[in-house]
């Protein structure tokens, strides 16, 4: 509580000069992003060409520099009355109120960089906007939780009864964290053996597609690479494709691994008094912090290859902007059915899972699903594949629906919602399980969306929108649909306990 | 907080489709012919312009998609009386209900005590008719905003301050 008293954030401040280098960096990340295939041609390019490029890129790098040192020295921030002042900009200046009521979060984030400078990064979340409001790039680690306990102070102030729990390390209220999950190296072995593979497999191939539209872009005959390719697959005939659907899928569980190691590295979910905290990561350690009041509703999931291995991952959706909601949920992996139990309990307590009642969706779902996503792009493909000469695959696009229509029919038989006076829980998947729980206060709106056929069988799709997200249900009974809506309105309009 | 847990006769709470839903203004649907119009004229002008120049493409294909997507053009615009006439909305005392959309309809209901700005805007044919729109926000993201077209503009001030005044009620309580 001193340290606030070694800053005075009514006047204008500056960020670390440490943000010169974060500040020259985004410069440069924003440049290479663009001209990297021109970087390339500096690697492989003739002699003369290859000079002048250099003199170039240096000449760039310097106003890069310049730029950075300026935009430095034009970028300041204070707090005028309740409301944090942002001015910045080279030439066209901007500048940025946010009023203390509208800040969500304030998260500060050091990478191994801002280890080095022994700096950090702080960003401003507020709801409603896209993406992070705003963040400072390097601010000393004493000033960046001067900031944030300044704004979090004057913000329990401005409105004292909901957001009292917000004032943080009141000393003697404290309990120690307690640690609800650590996650060792072999459990993180097996929680990257069970990530989605598929999802990897598609990351790697994206990033191949653009490696190859870039390369292309400079000029490298990929033709005649592709030829090439082609001609020792013909030629090796079976025997290739086997060896490159090995590798893909050795490729794509590798990249899993190393994508899961580097995020969950040390992972620990801490119980504060009145939140959740976890501190993750390999060269990025990254501390994320759920108050309570700020989860708006809890979710777990599993897959085929965590269910054999009886883990889940659980999700705490976190009320923040839409654009950087994933990043701000907490997802925390790994959990067995007891850890998942005890999160569960911390945020609806065993008492308020009484009662449910129970409701299935309209088996009319599957038949819709299967026109969309099964007849309707076999129709296309089918019919765009009669232009050409490999008219004998439409055939085989004739399974497609079938397959559709399966899984679809599994997911039908999964769906699952229920309700009582306090929660929505919700149960559906296909290959693996999903689970939502909801409190009804916390929902910000409802809608009823009816499509022509819908509308016939007198079905709805019940869209439920959250500070996290929407929640769908879809194909339940128009009468149902109606009591719902009914009930959840009269719940928001009638519950005094603030959604956040 | 002390929890309670009561039972609820829910045929008993206020229903949303027992209420009787206000219109936009007339002057609404002149302006939907008018925007719907300019798209539809500027897009299959697109379109015939595409068609001739894109020689590449075999002359069935080309003209038979170009053919189809004018067609769908001059539905989207022949729609729009139905569309204007699908669009209704009712102000409760703690909610305000809007109803939209021809081959979605939907209903979409935001309590007074979740909004969290209200706002008005008016477009250039708009302020010709003297109209505007009430664009409402909750927490719930861009998707769960309310817009409300269509709205005389004195009519749409009221309902604003109206709301404001409903919102502010709510945090006094």
């Amino acid at each position: 509580m001193m340290k606030r008293n070694d800053f005075d954030f009514s006047q204008p401040n500056k960020q670390s000069y440490a943000a010169i280098v974060f500040l020259a960096y985004n410069f440069f990340r924003i440049l290479v992003r663009q001209l990297w295939p021109v970087l390339i041609a500096v690697l492989v390019g003739r002699e003369n060409i290859k000079n002048m490029l250099i003199w170039i890129i240096a000449g760039i790098s310097i106003l890069i520099f310049v730029f950075a040192v300026i935009s430095y020295f034009r970028y300041y921030f204070y707090i005028d009355n309740d409301e944090l002042v942002v001015v910045k900009g080279v030439f066209k200046r901007s500048r940025t109120n946010i009023p203390f009521q509208r800040i969500q979060t304030i998260n500060i984030e050091q990478s191994i960089l801002h280890q080095l400078l022994k700096v950090t990064k702080l960003e401003v979340d507020t709801a409603g906007s896209k993406g992070t409001e705003f963040s400072f790039s390097a601010l000393s680690m004493a000033k960046a939780e001067a900031l944030r306990q300044v704004v979090l102070e004057q913000k329990s102030k401005i409105l004292p009864s909901s957001e009292s729990s917000d004032i943080e390390e009141l000393p003697g209220f404290e309990l120690a964290p307690q640690t609800i999950l650590h996650l060792s190296f072999s459990e993180l072995i097996r929680i990257g053996a069970t990530q989605n593979h598929l999802r990897s497999l598609l990351i790697i191939l994206a990033f191949f597609m653009t490696l190859y539209n870039q390369v292309e872009d400079i000029g490298v005959d990929t033709d005649q690479v592709v030829d090439q390719i082609n001609e020792e697959v013909v030629y090796f005939g079976k025997i290739a494709i086997i060896i490159l659907a090995l590798m893909s899928v050795l490729a794509s569980f590798t990249f899993s691994l190393i994508r899961t190691t580097i995020r969950y590295y040390d992972f620990t979910l801490f119980r504060t008094n009145d939140g959740f905290k976890i501190v993750s990561g390999l060269f990025t350690k990254k501390q994320i912090s759920a108050k309570d009041h700020k989860i708006q509703y809890i979710s777990w999931a599993d897959n085929p290859l965590k269910r054999l291995l009886g883990l889940y991952d659980v999700y705490l959706k976190q009320a923040s902007s839409s654009e950087i909601r994933d990043t701000k949920s907490i997802s925390i992996p790994g959990c067995d059915s007891k850890n998942v139990e005890r999160i569960k309990s911390y945020y609806v307590s065993p008492d308020e899972w009484k009662d449910l009642k129970n409701f299935k969706i309209s088996g009319k779902y599957v038949y819709v699903r299967v026109l969309y996503f099964g007849i309707l792009p076999a129709m296309i493909v089918v019919s765009l594949l009669l232009f050409t000469d490999y008219k004998f695959y439409g055939l085989l696009t004739a399974i497609w629906p079938l397959l559709v229509y399966l899984a679809f029919k599994v997911n039908h038989k999964k769906w699952n919602f229920a309700i009582n006076n306090e929660l929505i829980y919700i149960r559906n998947g296909i290959f693996g399980n999903y689970f939502k729980a909801l409190r009804l206060y916390k929902i910000q709106s409802i809608a009823l969306r009816q499509s022509i056929y819908q509308r016939k069988h007198r079905l709805a799709t019940i869209i439920i929108y959250t500070a996290s997200g929407n929640i769908n249900i879809p194909y339940v009974h128009l009468d149902l649909a109606q009591d719902i809506c009914n009930f959840v309105l009269f719940k928001i309009e009638s519950d005094k306990r603030k959604w956040m | 907080m002390e929890f309670l847990n009561e039972q609820i006769d829910v045929k008993a709470l206020p229903d949303i489709t027992a209420i009787k839903t206000e219109k936009l203004s007339a002057n609404y649907l002149k302006v939907i012919y008018i925007t719907r119009g300019l798209t539809s004229l500027i897009l299959i002008s697109g379109i015939v312009v595409a068609a001739i120049l894109l020689k590449d493409i075999p002359v069935t294909l080309r003209f038979s998609v170009s053919g189809l997507l004018i067609i769908l053009f001059i539905w989207f615009f022949s729609l729009s009386s139905k569309v204007f006439h699908a669009r209704s909305y009712a102000i409760r005392q703690r909610d305000i209900i809007y109803t939209r959309g021809l081959l979605f309809k939907s209903t979409t209901i935001v309590p007074f005590n979740r909004i969290q700005h209200a706002e008005i805007v008016s477009g250039p044919i708009d302020r010709f008719y003297n109209l505007s729109s009430l664009k409402i926000f909750t927490a719930g993201g861009s998707q769960s905003d309310l817009s409300l077209p269509g709205l005389l503009s004195n009519d749409a001030a009221r309902i604003k301050s109206f709301i404001i005044s409903k919102t502010a009620h709510d945090e006094e309580e």
